[in-house]
């Protein structure tokens, strides 16, 4: 290794340290009661009690319901909204067509119209439709995501025009150039933006909580906001709670990473 | 169908999903929501009003505390964590540093957990009688600091916690950008005999610049409706020095179930975006002619 | 414009999928709904420990109505109050039939809402009123005469004291008249070994860093309103309340722990060095489990009062279960209340399943209640706690500006805690802002 590289992955392995020192505590808090996780001084080796935590979550309170809802939804709108959302920012980047910065500028501006004032009439729309406790209602409010338009408008200027044009040339349809030659060299803005939306429908928490009714239907963040009581709260179930659900967004995370290797579009635009 | 009608609908067939989208779950709430801020609820029932719920956003004390508080937070979070966060992208792609994957999911961590979890580690971290922050505080001689009951501190607890929050976010960002700059143009560079810095300057910069601009309008956003992190640390204290716009509008909506006022404050929000926007654009044009 | 015209043009506009946004106007209300003897599923939302309770009463229920299928769902609280505002500002759809909601929620809930929950009275509450401490039925109640919550729990004000610190300055709480007498023991016991008085939220992290204040109020009469529903924030009472606060604070004897849960268990633990727990009765019911090893070293008494001769009992906080105003099984929700609630069969399964002190007076003097705790040497609790319950205490008025009240008085008391403020001044600011956002009047 060189100095710079010794240098570096100290430095940056510090600020790991500060990132992931809560999840280290989540983690050994998994494995105690309530009593004992706030207890003074603090507990830094793990206790006995995981299994306990865990199988009063999955047989008190239903949480592998609330996994697999979780799961089912959160992928499903990860999906659809891959493909919606970088077909919006697709149009956005390379075609000029009339409406286009207004398009762009309405929906931008939706977002900054915070949720909580659009919550109430978004829920008398799934009462009316009839909706509620079920997975559309959580799914398809959540496709068309403006952020995930406007971050794929942004990483869909970086495609040179020249790989349309030839492509155009070659014969292609227009749907064939957005899925045979851009979307294959956007899979770095592509990973990133499923591990967004995949996210953002994982920890969605007072709109699934106000359109969920039944815990059967619950996902993990409604589920967990079930266990805090006022004068009790099973904090081990909810810490453990809290762990697993962290578990599978890291995983895809992980399996998604890969796809920032340096060079991806080097590659295809000298083919 | 001719061609060039064919050429002409292409943009629209690929936005045609989010348009329907848009107008199915959006327009009615965003509609609504603006007609809500046009009424109070005055005995049961929502009367018309008026502008008069704005020009009480306006008079209002507690709304230009919000104001300033998140403008504060703003102009001192945001630069700082987008600095680091194109830093440590940069890093996260050179074959320089070791274990690459381990310390992008490390940094990523944070925006996983939960809000329960985050706001109990949190007061646990910042504990003014045994909290970790002031053990070590007091273990290296230094006095204790009342990280949540002091206002400075109150907001500087808030601009760490944001950071340490939002910083793998959106070096993920940066880092998906960073791959769509041609190989090419750094190796040019090189034989250019330009340094380290100068690739820096002259190729990453620049083709960031997409990236940038999605950054900074998205934190922009989010700070001025920040409400997650006041509301499990500070519940806006002490005495309103963590007040944000965005907690504010969640207690005239859920607390006092005003939300002809709330809606109105949303769209004074609105409003401020829409003019810092237009404001960025002069400068950006003015600059460029 | 009529709320229904603009859904039918933002429904004309929004074109697809949504249809028929009319008919949600204001919920399918109006009538009692189904019939008693109809096959019928009730919902009810409620959160973890009250939860217990209730489903402990399920099966008798069910058993004494085959044809009712009552369901209970655990929504949290917190949660359980965001879901239900927006169900009630949707115009009262999509609630359960039965919702369990705090005293400091009704007022805003019945205000802003009126037909959000069901009139009780109608139903046939009004032969169980007598059953309840009447303060707080009245707090369940409309100024209408409407009833619209039935009471679950009731907590008393009660102060927990570590009689071994007190006797090691030979002070025995439990004969102190007031609480400046207090006040002087707890300067003897800062001095001696340091220890607190009393924990506070200085920074008022959680909105129940006004408890305190709350009961000290409650002791002289007064609240944040009065029955005329005038601010009365800044009166004499609500002045020297804080002003005790200041006081203490001044002397060095009020610890800063933040709110939460875990701040509150460090000190009953004793890990927070505190020599007093002003609370309520519930707290009783914790100590066992997370301070096992202090066991007869905490003792209980009633409050002290505020002036010599003063009043020394004041209620602290209750919830109800209510009736969703839409609800098409009125009828039923009220029969599985008033049997879980209203009766002693199922009122002794409901104390058993959830710990939680009944409102229901009959219940009170059931010889299940009366035990004797190990813990607090022997004292029975419950029948402490009656007592306290059957002293005179005055009605505390919440209005539907409670929660704004709230906050412009935790702000005063961040004031007062942290920067030295003056009570009066910082009371008077606070009850000036709250009659600019509330257009009442400062009695």
């Amino acid at each position: 290794m060189t100095r710079l590289s010794v240098f570096l992955t100290t430095f940056i392995a510090l600020g790991a340290v500060i990132m992931v020192a809560p999840f280290v505590w989540l983690v050994i808090a998994t494995t105690h009661t309530t009593g004992e996780i706030f207890s003074t001084p603090p507990h830094l080796l793990p206790g006995t009690a995981f299994w306990d935590n865990l199988s009063g979550l999955f047989t008190e309170n239903r949480f592998g319901d609330a996994i697999r809802n979780s799961v089912v939804v959160s992928a499903t709108s990860t999906v659809l909204g891959v493909f919606i959302c970088s077909a919006a920012g697709y149009a956005f980047a390379k075609f000029d067509f009339p409406g286009r910065t207004l398009i762009f500028g309405v929906i931008l501006a939706s977002m900054t119209l915070p949720s909580q004032v659009t919550l109430v009439p978004l829920f008398q729309i799934m009462v009316s439709a009839g909706w509620l406790n079920s997975y559309p209602a959580l799914i398809l409010p959540n496709l068309a995501v403006p952020f995930g338009i406007f971050l794929m408008r942004q990483a869909m200027q970086g495609v040179p025009d020249e790989l349309l044009q030839a492509a155009r040339i070659d014969g292609a349809g227009e749907a064939r150039v957005f899925f045979q030659v851009v979307l294959p060299v956007m899979r770095p803005a592509l990973s990133a933006l499923a591990i967004f939306l995949f996210l953002g429908q994982w920890n969605d928490f007072v709109y699934p909580l106000t359109v969920l009714r039944t815990a059967d239907a619950y996902t993990v963040p409604v589920a967990l906001a079930s266990l805090q009581g006022v004068s009790s709260t099973d904090y081990g179930q909810l810490l453990t709670g809290t762990f697993l659900s962290v578990v599978p967004v890291l995983i895809l995370f992980l399996f998604l990473q890969r796809q920032f290797v340096a060079g991806l579009l080097a590659g295809s635009v000298k083919q | 169908m001719s061609y060039s009608l064919r050429t002409r609908a292409t943009p629209y067939l690929f936005l045609a999903p989010v348009l329907i989208l848009f107008l199915a779950f959006k327009a009615y709430p965003v509609g609504y929501a603006f007609y809500l801020s046009l009424t109070t609820r005055q005995g049961g029932a929502d009367t018309f009003t008026g502008l008069d719920n704005f020009s009480r956003v306006l008079s209002d004390p507690l709304f230009w505390t919000a104001f300033r508080n998140t403008a504060e937070i703003l102009a001192v979070q945001v630069p700082v964590m987008l600095v680091l966060a194109i830093l440590l992208a940069v890093a996260f792609d050179s074959k320089v540093l070791k274990a690459r994957a381990f310390f992008r999911v490390s940094y990523f961590v944070p925006i996983v957990m939960g809000l329960i979890a985050y706001g109990i580690v949190f007061s646990a971290l910042l504990n003014y009688q045994n909290g970790f922050l002031n053990w070590v505080l007091t273990s290296i001689g230094l006095p204790r600091i009342s990280w949540l009951g002091d206002p400075f501190w109150a907001r500087m607890s808030i601009v760490m916690a944001l950071t340490w929050h939002y910083l793998g976010y959106n070096a993920v960002i940066y880092l998906a950008q960073l791959q769509s700059i041609p190989q090419e143009l750094y190796e040019a560079a090189s034989v250019d005999g330009a340094n380290r810095w100068h690739q820096f300057r002259h190729v990453t910069l620049p083709g960031l610049r997409p990236a940038i601009v999605l950054t900074v309008v998205l934190s922009t956003i989010g700070t001025l409706q920040l409400f997650e992190e006041p509301y499990v640390l500070t519940n806006g204290g002490p005495d309103n020095a963590t007040l944000t716009i965005g907690m504010y509008l969640y207690e005239n909506a859920f607390k006092y179930f005003d939300f002809g006022y709330a809606s109105a404050i949303g769209y004074v929000l609105t409003g401020i975006v829409v003019l810092l926007a237009l404001a960025q654009m002069l400068i950006l044009r003015r600059r460029a002619s | 414009m009529h709320p229904n015209r603009i859904r039918y043009v933002a429904a004309a506009l929004a074109g697809a999928t949504v249809i028929t946004l009319s008919a949600c106007g204001g919920g399918s209300g109006g009538g009692e709904g189904q019939d008693l003897s109809a096959q019928q599923t009730i919902t009810v939302w409620t959160w973890d420990q009250p939860g217990k309770g209730l489903e402990a009463a399920v099966p008798a229920f069910e058993k004494q109505y085959p044809n009712i299928d009552v369901k209970i769902e655990n929504v949290g609280n917190p949660a359980i109050y965001d879901k239900t505002t927006t169900g009630m500002a949707a115009g009262g759809v999509g609630l359960a039939d039965v919702i369990n909601l705090g005293i400091d929620y009704m007022g805003n809930y019945t205000e802003t809402f009126p037909d959000g929950l069901a009139d009780l009275n109608a139903l046939g509450a009004d032969t169980i009123a007598k059953d309840f401490p009447p303060g707080i039925w009245a707090s369940g109640s409309g100024a209408d005469g409407k009833v619209y919550g039935v009471p679950y729990e009731v907590n008393s004000a009660a102060v927990y004291y570590r009689k071994d610190l007190f006797a090691e300055v030979g002070v025995d709480v439990a004969t102190l008249a007031t609480w400046d007498d207090l006040l002087e023991a707890g300067k003897k016991l800062k001095a001696k070994n340091g220890t607190f008085l009393f924990a506070m939220d200085k920074a008022a992290s959680e909105s129940s860093s006004a408890d305190f204040f709350q009961t000290l109020s409650r002791l002289q009469g007064t609240f944040f309103f009065n029955k005329d529903g005038k601010i009365t924030l800044n009166d004499a009472g609500s002045v020297a309340a804080l002003d005790f606060l200041k006081r203490a604070n001044d002397a060095g004897l009020v610890a800063d722990v933040p709110g939460g849960w875990d701040n509150f268990m460090s000190q009953i633990k004793g890990q927070a060095n505190v020599a007093i727990v002003p609370g309520a009765s519930w707290v009783a019911g914790v100590f066992a489990e997370n301070a096992p090893d202090l066991a007869g070293k905490w003792a209980i008494r009633g409050p002290l009062a505020m002036k010599p001769g003063g009043q020394t009992a004041a209620l602290s906080g209750a919830t109800y279960l209510a009736v969703a105003g839409a609800s098409e099984h009125k009828k039923a929700a009220f029969e599985f209340v008033k049997f879980a609630l209203a009766g002693t069969d199922g009122a002794k399964l409901v104390y058993q399943g959830s710990g939680l002190f009944p409102g229901y007076m009959p219940m009170w003097e059931t010889e299940e209640f009366k035990a004797p705790s190990t813990y607090f040497e022997g004292l029975n609790v419950n029948e402490f706690f009656v007592g306290e319950l059957k002293k005179e205490t005055s009605p505390s008025y919440y209005t539907k500006d409670y929660a704004r009240a709230l906050k412009a008085y935790t702000d005063a008391q961040s004031q007062v805690l942290l920067k030295g403020a003056d009570p009066k001044t910082a009371l008077d600011e606070a009850a000036k802002v709250l009659a600019g956002q509330t257009k009442r009047d400062i009695a």
